[in-house]
């Protein structure tokens, strides 16, 4: 497999399994835990109703702007141990990703932790096996384990963000610069859970039927877990929230991106019984979600008053720059912890159609 | 057209490599040190002064 000439996205499958993993190393792919050979049969297998299209680009792949094409991608979810069910996922993963707004240069070569957190919606979630409920963001899913890693290995294999260290195998400095990474960097992957939200599901809310399917990816670069554990209402319960969202250092702080928060359906069924639609939340969270920046040293003052000059408030700084730029999500099972995802600056998050059976230009 | 890219010393690999894959492997490069955001506009100002040289000569080379 090479990044992109078509007639090398397979190997023999006479090649032994440990002899590819030093091959693969030797060439600075992946991600440091063992890949699934693409042998032919396997990468023609995942391409399925799309072979017709193999040597179609899906879109270019910052920072070395290499073409996805569909062969490449499909080589990169089998080395990542997708099924091919999961395939028309991971393709349509790959479209967001490469959409301007997202920001994949800024992401591929920064410091910060970021990842591509791949968020499905709509009736792909039961036909590819992503699941959405307990432990849904946690480990144990194959589907959500294999296209989290699927779009990180296309964007290290293809778009040659590739971590530091394999880079160094190579003789080439790697372009990850993260200064420490996040685990969420190896795959992050979950289903929305539509059934269990009182809500209208993220692709409704962005303009998709409810029968669409649509993948949105974000862009976290930490996962804080929040314990709501006193809160006895629905303004308790959102009061909490702010205070846990507004803290110093975060790329929503300094920049004025998209924070993204996860609800349990337990918390979204309290708020949503006592009147609270996702609008009212993110109006209430844009208000509440401020802080207080007088405390804090004049150079972080004049920092984000120098990032952020239209929306600059000393005393009552607001997380992100319009209630519109956060995102609610209802991800998990039973329990009262919700997440807090704080998301890299000048990253927009892209929610795109998953394309599902033969799909023909 | 002659361009002089300014760019901080960590990121010298990442815009050697961009800029071979954008077929300018020889695009000049002015390096700064890293990290740029904690030095005082005093040192800015003084890091942009050596710097002239660098971006005049690499643009008039």
């Amino acid at each position: 497999v090479t990044d992109h000439v078509s007639e090398d996205a397979w190997i023999e499958s006479t090649v032994e399994f440990d002899e590819f993993q030093q091959a693969a190393l030797d060439r600075g792919w992946g991600d440091g835990l063992p890949l699934v050979p693409p042998t032919r049969d396997r990468v023609e297998a995942m391409l399925g109703a799309y072979l017709e299209r193999a040597d179609e680009s899906i879109g270019a792949v910052a920072p070395l702007w290499n073409q996805a094409t569909y062969l490449s991608v499909a080589a990169n979810a089998v080395m990542a141990g997708c099924a091919p069910a999961h395939f028309p996922v991971v393709a349509a993963a790959v479209e967001a990703v490469t959409q301007p707004q997202l920001n994949l240069y800024g992401i591929q070569g920064t410091t910060s932790p970021v990842t591509t957190a791949v968020i499905v919606n709509g009736p792909i979630r039961a036909k590819a096996g992503v699941h959405s409920g307990q432990g849904a963001m946690g480990p144990g899913w194959r589907a959500n384990a294999t296209i989290g890693r699927a779009l990180r290995l296309v964007t290290w294999n293809i778009g040659g963000g590739r971590p530091t260290v394999l880079g160094v195998s190579l003789g080439k400095p790697g372009m990850d610069m993260a200064t420490q990474g996040f685990p969420g960097k190896y795959g992050f992957c979950a289903g929305e859970n539509e059934e269990e939200s009182p809500w209208e599901p993220l692709h409704v809310e962005r303009g998709f039927a409810p029968e669409d399917s649509a993948v949105t990816v974000l862009c976290p670069d930490s996962s804080g877990d929040f314990r709501d554990v006193a809160s006895q209402n629905s303004e308790e319960t959102l009061i909490c929230v702010a205070e846990t969202m507004k803290s110093w250092g975060t790329a929503n702080m300094l920049y004025g991106s998209e924070p993204a928060w996860v609800f349990s359906p337990e918390q979204a069924k309290l708020l949503a019984n006592e009147g609270w639609s996702k609008k009212d939340i993110k109006r209430y969270l844009f208000e509440h979600a401020r802080l207080d920046l007088t405390t804090l040293p004049r150079s972080s003052q004049r920092y984000v008053r120098v990032r952020r000059p239209d929306h600059f408030d000393l005393s009552d700084m607001p997380v992100c720059n319009a209630p519109e730029d956060f995102t609610i999500l209802v991800i998990g099972g039973q329990g009262i912890h919700g997440v807090n995802l704080s998301t890299f600056s000048g990253a927009r998050s892209v929610t795109v159609r998953v394309l599902e059976g033969p799909v023909l230009p | 057209m002659p361009t002089v890219t300014i760019v901080s010393e960590l990121f010298v690999p990442l815009a050697q490599m961009e800029a071979t894959s954008f077929g300018l492997p020889h695009l000049r490069l002015a390096v700064v040190p890293h990290p740029v955001a904690t030095y005082s506009d005093a040192e800015l100002q003084e890091w942009g002064r050596g710097l002239v040289e660098a971006i005049v000569g690499g643009l008039s080379q």
